[in-house]
């Protein structure tokens, strides 16, 4: 096995009968696994010292008193979302009862429906058109020099 | 024959099914290490207390939020996997907080008075706080790795599964970080290492 391999047998926690045999014969590999253990010593974070043992002892009360605090308020706030999506409903069907649709739009080109009024005769509410009374209206005829006939 | 303790799934279930005793237990089991994995960011063990309430109370909305979806399926809650990567997000948004604050929370343990100890544990003492300190410069992915495996004693495989990394990343993010404690060591407190020699 090579040093580096060695390294990370080392680091892994995981030294067998080989590594311990390498470690043995390898002055390298032996500092850096001396000083890889010093170190990780070093670096642990201590245990809670007694004063803080004494304020962890708390700690599963609290947690719950606070999540019970927080249900209550989640709770409360749900009342308060189904009091409003109930309102807007509310308010939904009161407009759809009182609700008329408006008179259709015709379209252009479309012809317009002829609305009875009641009382007043028919010739009252549009004069009769007279053929005579048709004008039609084209250009003059010309003569051969151009003069209106 | 007494039944064991029941497993962390169980007590998760219990307790969203009502059962509030369920949520103690939980509470009490993991604790201690949710506590020590935040105290290395924290100036007081009250911050570290605020910051492992906060850990527990998110690990148990994510529990409820996903337990009908894991009874479906697997039926298994991760609650320790989900509640370590929980404290190593705070743990990171402190470490964060702290940098803007430009004050470590070892610093003000610096200020602390060495008491009466005797001058090797007293270099001793020194070396361990320098190295900590150091701990906390580390790359964000090394010091999670390095700190679940030496505060929380999880195994690769554990640390993999929080961080949601795989376990041959989870090594190499160890390796490079003690590589780089050592040298910072080295340079800082070579006496501490000298020491073991």
């Amino acid at each position: 096995m090579s040093c580096d391999e060695i390294e990370v047998k080392l680091l892994e926690g995981e030294p067998d009968a080989a590594t311990a045999a390498h470690l043995e014969g390898c002055a390298r590999c032996a500092a850096f696994a001396r000083e890889s253990a010093a170190v990780l010593a070093l670096a642990v974070q201590p245990a809670p010292t007694t004063a803080e043992r004494a304020k962890l002892v708390s700690l599963p009360v609290t947690t719950q008193a606070q999540w019970s605090r927080l249900e209550r308020r989640r709770q409360a706030a749900r009342k308060v979302l189904a009091l409003a999506v109930a309102a807007c409903l509310g308010a939904v069907l009161a407009t759809g009862l009182t609700w008329r649709p408006a008179p259709p739009v015709p379209a252009p080109g479309e012809e317009l429906a002829v609305w009875q009024v009641e009382g007043v005769p028919d010739d009252e509410v549009v004069a009769p058109v007279d053929d005579e009374s048709i004008v039609e209206v084209s250009w003059p005829s010309l003569n051969e020099e151009g003069d209106v006939l | 024959m007494p039944a064991g303790p029941r497993s962390d799934s169980a007590l998760c279930r219990d307790f969203l099914a009502g059962e509030s005793a369920a949520f103690g237990e939980l509470v009490r089991r993991h604790e201690q290490l949710v506590f020590r994995l935040l105290r290395r960011y924290t100036r007081t063990a009250d911050d570290a207390l605020d910051l492992s309430q906060r850990a527990f109370l998110q690990a148990f909305e994510a529990a409820r939020r996903a337990l009908p979806r894991l009874l479906a399926s697997t039926g298994e809650v991760p609650f320790r996997a989900w509640l370590l990567r929980i404290a190593v997000n705070l743990a990171k948004n402190q470490a964060r907080d702290a940098a803007r604050r430009a004050s470590s929370p070892l610093e003000a343990v610096q200020h602390e008075a060495l008491g009466e100890l005797a001058p090797e544990q007293l270099i001793r003492e020194q070396a361990a706080r320098l190295t900590r300190q150091a701990v906390l410069l580390l790359p964000r992915r090394q010091r999670e790795v390095l700190t679940l495996r030496v505060d929380g004693e999880l195994s690769f495989a554990e640390v993999a599964q929080t961080l949601g990394i795989t376990e041959g990343n989870a090594k190499t993010h160890f390796h490079y970080a003690v590589k780089r404690l050592r040298d910072e060591v080295q340079k800082l407190a070579p006496e501490a290492l000298e020491e073991k020699r």
